[in-house]
């Protein structure tokens, strides 16, 4: 659920970047994260604490916790602003054009602060009530298009060459970033242990949904077309029709993704709010969620346009990348170097 | 907690269902436009032609059961307008309006010959822009102006405008006198670079129109659009294919060549051809030929050049035998077959020495070459619009008659006498 709603704001510049290719480097950004994942947790896990925040505080002490926490937090602010840009532009573009966007977008994060307000458990039931519907949806829209493209608009099969297709799949890793950050601040799930295995399977099921639906979309409106197509999977439902009877099926689609967008922010959301509470040792993430939630608020209007969003958000994966992986590596590493010193000291 | 959550999930509905009071749209304050003729207005602007359905028409019983008997009339108003752009358009024509005029139920978008030979890519990405219209609705090449098209309408047995829309489609699909092709089709093809796009050509019918008595007889598999030899019912007929090159239109193929240009792209299905009899050629032989098989092709080069071999098989059943020749006999039968498949062989060249001409390619044999290329770039420096004039085409056909519609034999009403 959480990675499935990070993957449609981006599917344009994954088809930019991987033209006919895409949906292979979407497939193999899968099996990467899969992987990033399972090393990540496995390498925090035998180091002091069992998270990054822990981590940090045992490496840097409270400053780098501090610091980490607020790296963590505006990675995860910024990428909840965009997506909540993406759903509201999407709703009042295709929807609702005559409703103020206010409207809609504020009611939208008071449901995202009620969510992350009540906590992980919560919103896990949330998500997991929810998410069959997700997936039925995006399937829906894959299977019911299928008709409207040729196959071959997928070939030539390796888009911009190997090389660069395998460098544009590591970039994708940054979709998963959220995901990555919610196993590293995992403190307050009921089952931590068993939470990397679930997410390296979202990993790769995540993966093989983003590579199905780039590849209908490629399939559909062809390259270099495809990669102006404003909402992806909302234009495609638009062209699913069975009789007379069976029309317009895709405001049943914007219906499930507003309330994917809640879940996702959700628990973006809260794991941010729970890495500020941990670095300053509140008792409760509660307090963090307002203010966060306002600067999403903030960051969601800050691009001029809807154009400008796409870019900013595509120019920031990087450093979200960076932020996933560098970050707990240099912690590591730092911790582990501390470890040895200490034993040779003693 | 969960009250809270149940809170928060109540108020997103709540603000769900509130949208709606801004964006209501009441069935009772629109106007729905169902056809666009869109022609070209020298020097850059285009003249707009809404078939608008009168909705209050569509089953009250008024049309249904005239007081006076009189052919029922399409329940639609014809509305005109001079503008820059389609959004423009309907602006100037919600300017005359009680109700708003709303493209939600386009169904048919209709292009005029000057427009689609400057070019259609604008207008298109404009439609695909549109949060109303829809890329699924039919999109039409009219043989002259599509504001007259539209004007001319008299379907026969039908006063709904959308149903009349719809039967378009359903006419080329089943009939396959003019090919289904939708908007999103049409897009697709222009965008893809691997082949053209073409559309199914529409046409007033002159001799219908002013009711000129009896038609001039010409035969009606050869006939362009506008001069199928008929009259009476509707003077808007629609047959034959509208080939383009890019987006620019470069002409027309008739009702033989068009069922042939959907069998080369496996999409024939099931159409009524009629040829010379092989045994008696004062007399014709009508089929029905099945394409239950896609085509078989083999691309290559040949010293640079690309060259493409297309293999069809197709099932026949005879529908009629004016000349009463016995072809269920084996050697009638075998005969009539290699007939058959020189006649599919000779309008496919026929047809292909057209597109050659027009440096077009409907059939889409481009994209047999795209995964020859590792690499985008490669293929997009390979420019498959520039190979077209060079590209070679051997069509060979197979035809396996399988039966004889309800009789088979010779049948004689007076006994042999």
């Amino acid at each position: 659920m959480l990675l499935a709603q990070s993957f449609h704001p981006v599917m344009l510049g994954a088809v930019l970047a991987g033209q006919t290719g895409a949906w292979l480097a979407a497939l193999l950004s899968g099996v990467l994260a899969s992987a990033a994942f399972w090393a990540v947790t496995a390498s925090l896990r035998t180091l002091p604490g069992g998270d990054l925040m822990s981590l940090a505080r045992f490496t840097l002490g409270r400053p780098g916790a501090i610091g980490t926490s607020l790296l963590v937090a505006g990675v995860l602010v910024y990428h909840s602003g965009f997506v909540v840009r993406q759903t509201a532009e999407m709703a009042v573009s295709a929807v609702y054009p005559l409703t103020p966007q206010t409207f809609a977008v504020v009611a939208l994060l008071a449901c995202v602060l009620g969510g992350a307000y009540a906590g992980m458990n919560a919103l896990v039931r949330l998500c997991r009530a929810f998410f069959p519907f997700l997936l039925l949806a995006i399937l829906f829209i894959v299977l019911g298009v299928f008709g409207w493209g040729e196959v071959r608009n997928l070939l030539p099969l390796w888009g911009p060459g190997p090389g660069p297709l395998l460098v544009r799949s590591v970039m994708l890793l940054a979709l998963y970033t959220p995901g990555l950050f919610l196993l590293m601040t995992a403190g307050q799930v009921q089952d931590p242990e068993g939470l990397w295995r679930a997410a390296a399977m979202a990993g790769i099921g995540s993966g093989t949904v983003y590579a199905l639906a780039l590849a209908m979309l490629i399939m559909t409106y062809t390259y270099p077309l495809a990669n102006s197509v404003a909402f992806p999977l909302h234009e495609m439902a638009r062209l699913i029709l069975g009789g007379r009877f069976f029309q317009r099926v895709e405001g049943l689609w914007v219906l499930i993704w507003v309330w994917a967008t809640v879940c996702h922010v959700g628990v973006v959301l809260h794991v941010a709010a729970a890495a500020i509470a941990d670095a300053f040792e509140m008792d409760t993430h509660r307090i963090a969620v307002p203010p966060l939630t306002a600067m999403v608020l903030t960051l969601a209007y800050f691009p001029v346009d809807q154009a400008q969003a796409v870019d900013w958000h595509t120019a920031a994966a990087p450093f979200g990348l960076l932020a996933g992986f560098a970050v707990p590596l240099l912690l590591s590493l730092i911790a582990m170097w501390q470890r040895r010193r200490k034993k040779r000291a003693a | 907690m969960q009250r809270k959550m149940a809170s928060a999930i109540a108020l997103l509905w709540v603000i769900l269902l509130l949208g709606g009071c801004w964006d209501r749209a009441e069935v009772e304050d629109q106007a729905y436009v169902v056809m666009v003729g869109i022609d070209r207005e020298p020097p850059d602007s285009f003249r707009v032609t809404a078939l608008t359905a009168i909705v209050q028409q569509l089953g009250s019983g008024t049309l249904q059961a005239p007081v006076v008997p009189e052919r029922p009339r399409l329940a639609a108003e014809v509305l005109t307008a001079r503008s820059r752009t389609l959004g423009e358009a309907i602006q100037i024509l919600n300017g005359g309006m009680t109700r708003r005029l709303d493209l939600r139920h386009l169904r048919a978008v209709m292009v005029g010959e000057k427009l689609a030979r400057d070019g259609l890519e604008p207008l298109v990405m404009e439609l695909l822009r549109s949060p109303l219209a829809r890329t699924s609705a039919i999109f039409l090449q009219s043989r002259g102006t599509a504001g007259a098209v539209v004007a001319s309408l008299r379907p026969v047995a039908e006063t709904n405008p959308a149903r009349m829309a719809e039967g378009i489609t359903l006419q080329a699909k089943q009939l396959h006198l003019g090919p289904p092709v939708l908007l999103h089709h049409f897009l697709n093809r222009l965008a893809g670079g691997g082949g053209d796009s073409y559309l199914a050509a529409v046409a007033v019918n002159a001799t219908v129109a002013d009711d000129h008595g009896l038609p001039e007889p010409t035969e009606s598999s050869t006939a362009l659009p506008g001069e199928l030899p008929r009259t009476g019912g509707n003077p808007v007929e629609v047959v034959g294919t509208a080939v383009f090159r890019g987006d620019r239109l470069a002409g027309y193929l008739n009702v033989d060549e068009t069922q042939i240009l959907l069998a080369l792209r496996g999409k024939m299905g099931k159409a009524a051809v009629t040829m010379p009899d092989p045994l008696a050629p004062a007399y014709a032989v009508t089929f029905r030929f099945h394409q239950e098989n896609f085509p078989r092709y083999r691309a290559s080069f040949q010293s640079g050049r690309p060259r493409v071999a297309v293999h069809m098989l197709f099932e026949g059943e005879v529908l009629a035998i004016p000349s009463g020749v016995d072809y269920s006999a084996p050697a009638a039968r075998q005969r009539l077959e290699r007939a058959a498949a020189e006649y599919v062989r000779q309008t496919g060249e026929g047809m292909l020495a057209k597109l050659h001409d027009w440096q077009a390619d409907p059939v889409g044999f481009g994209q047999l070459y795209r995964g020859r290329f590792a690499t985008w770039q490669a293929w997009d420096d390979f420019n498959w619009h520039g190979r077209v004039k060079d590209l070679e085409v051997k069509v060979t056909a197979e035809m396996r008659v399988r039966r004889y519609g309800l009789m088979i034999g010779r049948p004689r009403a007076n006994g042999g006498r």
